[in-house]
C-alpha cells in the first residue's frame, strides 16, 4: 500500500469530507467507497465522515448479509475511531439528525459512537473542507 | 486552477462520463490543469478497449482516449474495481491466469493511493457519479 506524506502547500494536512449516503448490499459503492476511506486513513490528512440519507443503514449494528450472498464489509466502519480525531479542528465521525429520524433509527442501533448533527451543523461541516467525496 | 476528477458512472450507461468530459475540455480550455482522470465504481468500464458503441452514439471512451493524447491528461482506472469487473491489462491478466486482457491502450491501472494523493495536492476535487 502506497503511504505518502503528501499534503497540502505548506505541509498543512488537507480537510477530507467522506459522506456515505446509499445503502449497503443493494449496491457495491459504500463498500468500494469504504475502501477508499480505509486508504485514506493512511495519508495523516484531517478526515471526517458522515452518514446521511440511506448512508445511515451502513452503521446498523449486527447486519448480516450471507443469506444474500454479501460481504460483511460493514463491520470495518469500526476502526473509524482510530484515525478520525474526534472533537479536532471540528472533524469526526457524524451522522445526520432527520435521516436517523425518517429511518426510525436510534443512535443506540449503531454500530460506532458517532456525533449526531441537525441540518446547520452539516451544512457548517461541509464549508471549509478541501474536498468531498460522496458514496 | 488545478483539478483532480473521479467518474464513478459507467460510460455509456450513465451522464456521468459525458459530463466529466465536458467539464475537463472547459476547465482545459480556460487553463486551468486536469493532470490525471481517476475512474472508479463502475467508472472503471471505461477502460475498456473492447466498447463497440452504435455510430449515432457518442464514443465516450474514444472522447476520453482524444483529449488524453491532446492535454497530456493520465487516465487511471483503479486497480480493484476493474479486476472485479473484468478490466484488466496484460500483467494483471497473466498474474490471474487468464486467457485475455482488455485494458484500452491510453488507460493505466494504479491504486486508490494514487487517487488519494491527486486529492490531497489538487486545488479542487469534483467527482462525476452515476
Amino acid at each position: 500500500m502506497i503511504v505518502s506524506s503528501a499534503s497540502g502547500p505548506d505541509s498543512v494536512a488537507r480537510r477530507l469530507l467522506f459522506v456515505f449516503r446509499t445503502a449497503p448490499h443493494g449496491t457495491i459503492i459504500g463498500q468500494e467507497g469504504l475502501d477508499v476511506l480505509l486508504t485514506g486513513g493512511a495519508f495523516e490528512q484531517d478526515i471526517s465522515v458522515l452518514f446521511m440519507d440511506d448512508g445511515v443503514y451502513q452503521l446498523l449494528a449486527s447486519q448480516d448479509a450471507s443469506a444474500i450472498g454479501g460481504k460483511d464489509y460493514t463491520r470495518a466502519f469500526g476502526v473509524l475511531g482510530d484515525f478520525c480525531e474526534a472533537l479536532q479542528n471540528g472533524q469526526g465521525v457524524f451522522v445526520e439528525s432527520l435521516s436517523l429520524e425518517r429511518r426510525a433509527i436510534d443512535p443506540g442501533d449503531l454500530s460506532i459512537p458517532v456525533e449526531v448533527l441537525g441540518q446547520d451543523a452539516v451544512k457548517a461541516l461541509f464549508e471549509g473542507q478541501h474536498a468531498v467525496l460522496n458514496f | 486552477m488545478n483539478f483532480s476528477v473521479m467518474v464513478t458512472g459507467a460510460p455509456h450507461s450513465s451522464q456521468a462520463s459525458l459530463s466529466a468530459y465536458r467539464f475537463c475540455r472547459s476547465a482545459c480550455a480556460r487553463g486551468h490543469v486536469v493532470p490525471r482522470l481517476f475512474f472508479y465504481h463502475d467508472g472503471v468500464y471505461t477502460g475498456s478497449r473492447l466498447s463497440v458503441p452504435p455510430q449515432d452514439e457518442t464514443d465516450i471512451i474514444k472522447d476520453w482516449a482524444d483529449l488524453a493524447a491532446e492535454k497530456g491528461i493520465e487516465l487511471v482506472v483503479c486497480i480493484a474495481a476493474s479486476k472485479r469487473r473484468g478490466v484488466l491489462d496484460q500483467g494483471e491478466a497473466d498474474r490471474e491466469g487468464l486467457d485475455a486482457d482488455n485494458l484500452h491502450p491510453q488507460f493505466t491501472l494504479a491504486g486508490l493511493g494514487l487517487f488519494l494523493e491527486s486529492v490531497i495536492e489538487c486545488d479542487r476535487f469534483i467527482c462525476f457519479g452515476a
